[in-house]
């Protein structure tokens, strides 16, 4: 599976879930009130089955007033990585 | 959405008092910051129903020097040598990380005989770390002759690595773009010799060693880690093979020239101390595997690809890169802004951290004893935990 | 094995059936105290794996100099090798440690992070900047990490320390930190000028103030006197 396809299901599965420019690797962009389903369903949904939490961080832009979360997630089924940033 | 935070504090209260006065109660020890066991300051604090020990509340932060934080004032040539001093049993694995991440983000080509240095260099120190692992075990579990065996190997690799790098620990030696030094006319045939001196010494250790009944005895069916829960806690390397999920980034990751060599990944069965210790085993003899199909093949050309006194230049977006060291997955998470060569923030993923968490899961139910031999098979580096 | 670095200073006098060492009190303490260091295993980060567990190993031997018993209990120890970097987490514990070793104790910083803060000195907002904010330090050993053959160097350079010691009850030349911590309120910038003041008051000489205070003035007076009074 290759990126592209990897985001379009991500996008599919997950309403508000956008792909998000500017990244190595494939990246989506969550809201943080659908963060809590958008991990299960990237979970459980077995095409995906993101299991394993990489790790975890954050970055803060003090310009726009906000933080982003990270989450890189890596599935060991397929052997997929995906970073999430919301 | 609810998250519940539970301070030391909270934790430190014993969960129940003795209904009799006869009957024991709970109690608290710790491990640590100073201890033999721990290799470096972490502080375990062990709730402990006679010696049975109900729960581990891991401590870190005894060496957290801020490392990520610093990087933000530091092109990506300073920021290499602050990460010898994470793991630095793995140093070229994570020199190689944060080059692979400034690398990809900055785009800059290398070459066949950089890659296959780099190669050659992290198999290396994989099988020094692992020699140093095994000897620093078998002095935990009470057989102080293994560690001065595992430390014999490991001045011998040693000895290679200061006659190309310069240094024995610290090694600074692969750079975004290349490598510091080209390899010394001695290193081919040094290599070799060492491998084919290498190769009976494994067998010696498990002569030595492996077949002990006390090892044996302090090591099989201790602390059994299913696959779920490895995965679930993050754990990466050694103690995730253990456990049976054939999780290697070497395979996965198609970095360096493993695409091009011929080398298995090791698994365990069962998940206990003793898969742990024997899949490092294991690995070691891989590893010879790997050394011995590049070592009489390095291609000819440049070992720096890049000007040193070129700033380094990497577009705006976010950029993450990993590699395999000697006890997991160490990952760079960089976000460059475009505006300058310093990243904006830097993360490093370190495996220790993640791998120091399953002992929470592992411990609960064990002797004291069985701690200190749950703690040697999962084989931290404190300073990697704390960064 | 051991290595012999220095002659003994005692009268030997030979009798039949074997010799009598005739030395003073204090030598022969001294002596014990310095060939019999016992060191902690208390080592924070990489300089740990070279400094405590390369040199106990076979191929740099730290029983030459009789300092292999590695205790883990502090109690036991009198030899304190401070093995890495020290941040404000670990400070209080490292002194707390420190006091409760049995005098006569002794402590050798190795690493540039237990000197000075080393590579973490800038930039950093955790580090102790040199283990001797904390606690005194005997030796310095510089190096990041330190070769095994420096430490050695450095032990024995505690050893000498120690055999140099006056009494019993003195053990040792205790010498201050040539490099501290600067004190509260204290930037590098005063230190600066500080200096330059000083250099400007070395190398700027007022030449007949200078000579108003030589034993010579007066003559030099006196010739002036008579020279003007002739033209």
């Amino acid at each position: 599976m290759d990126s592209e396809e990897l985001l379009d299901i991500v996008e599919r599965i997950e309403s508000g879930a956008t792909k998000r420019e500017k990244s190595d690797r494939p990246a989506v962009h969550v809201p943080v009130d659908r963060l809590l389903s958008a991990m299960r369903r990237l979970r459980n949904y077995q095409w995906l089955s993101f299991d394993m939490l990489v790790t975890h961080t954050a970055i803060d832009w003090p310009d726009d007033n906000r933080f982003e979360l990270v989450y890189l997630l890596y599935s060991t089924v397929h052997g997929h990585l995906l970073e999430r940033p919301q | 959405m609810t998250v519940t935070i539970r301070t030391l504090n909270e934790l430190l209260q014993p969960s129940h008092l003795p209904a009799h006065p006869l009957a024991t109660q709970e109690y608290f020890v710790n491990m640590g910051p100073q201890h033999p066991i721990s290799h470096g300051s972490l502080r375990l604090v062990l709730r402990l129903d006679g010696e049975t020990v109900k729960e581990v509340i891991p401590v870190p932060g005894f060496v957290h020097r801020g490392v990520e934080k610093m990087c933000e004032s530091l092109t990506p040539r300073q920021i290499v040598p602050y990460t010898d001093r994470l793991d630095y049993l793995s140093a070229f694995m994570n020199n190689w990380a944060i080059t692979r991440v400034v690398e990809t983000a900055a785009g800059i080509e290398s070459n066949e005989r950089i890659e296959t240095i780099r190669t050659l260099m992290s198999e290396l120190q994989r099988i020094q770390s692992h020699a140093l692992w095994w000897g620093v075990t078998g002095m935990d579990l009470g057989a102080f002759t293994a560690f001065l065996y595992g430390f014999r190997e490991r001045e011998v690799i040693s000895e290679i690595f200061e006659e190309t790098v310069g240094a024995r620990l610290t090694m600074n030696y692969i750079q975004p773009g290349g490598v510091m030094y080209d390899i010394h006319p001695n290193f081919v045939k040094r290599v070799k010799d060492v491998m084919a001196y290498m190769k009976p010494i494994i067998d010696e250790y498990d002569t030595l060693l492996s077949g002990n009944v006390i090892l044996q005895e302090r090591c099989r069916n201790i602390g059994i880690l299913s696959p779920e829960k490895a995965i679930a806690l993050g754990c990466t390397g050694p103690v995730l093979r253990a456990s049976g999920v054939p999780y290697d980034l070497r395979k996965m990751e198609n970095y360096g020239v493993y695409n091009k060599v011929d080398f298995n990944v090791v698994v365990g069965a069962v998940g206990d101390c003793w898969d742990r210790y024997y899949v490092r085993m294991q690995e070691m003899r891989e590893s010879i595997r790997i050394v011995e199909q590049l070592i009489d093949s390095i291609p000819e050309g440049p070992t720096m690809t890049l000007r040193y006194n070129l700033p380094i230049e990497m577009p705006e977006g976010t950029y993450y890169s990993q590699v395999e060291t000697a006890r997991g997955v160490f990952g760079a998470f960089l976000v460059a802004e475009g505006k300058s060569e310093k990243p904006y923030p830097l993360h490093f993923r370190s495996p220790n951290y993640n791998n120091l968490w399953s002992v929470t899961a592992l411990a609960p139910g064990w002797r004291v004893a069985d701690i200190i031999a749950i703690l040697s098979s999962l084989d931290l580096v404190i300073p990697d935990i704390d960064r | 094995m051991g290595l012999i670095t220095e002659t003994l200073p005692a009268v030997i006098e030979k009798f039949p059936g074997g010799s009598l060492i005739v030395t003073s009190m204090d030598y022969a303490i001294n002596c014990s105290r310095a060939n019999s260091l016992w060191p902690l295993t208390f080592g924070t980060k990489c300089c740990a794996i070279e400094m405590l567990m390369a040199t106990g190993a076979a191929h740099q031997d730290l029983s030459r100099f009789g300092a292999e018993v590695a205790r883990a209990s502090v109690r036991q120890a009198d030899l304190m090798v401070i093995a890495g970097a020290i941040v404000k987490k670990m400070a209080p514990r490292m002194r707390m440690l420190y006091e409760q070793m049995a005098e006569p104790r002794y402590v050798i910083a190795t690493g540039a992070c237990a000197v000075s803060g080393g590579p973490f000195m800038y930039n950093s907002y955790s580090i102790v900047r040199g283990a001797d904010e904390v606690i005194p330090v005997d030796v310095y050993v510089p190096g990041c990490p330190p070769r095994p053959e420096a430490f050695f160097w450095g032990l024995l350079a505690l050893q000498k320390m120690i055999k140099e010691g006056e009494s019993v009850r003195r053990p040792g030349i205790r010498r201050k930190p040539v490099m501290a911590a600067l004190p509260n309120g204290m930037t590098a910038a005063d230190v600066r000028a500080e200096i330059q003041r000083e250099l400007e008051q070395d190398n700027v000489i007022d030449v007949e103030k200078e000579a108003e205070s030589k034993p010579w003035a007066a003559k030099v007076k006196e010739w002036i006197r008579k020279s003007s009074s002739i033209s």
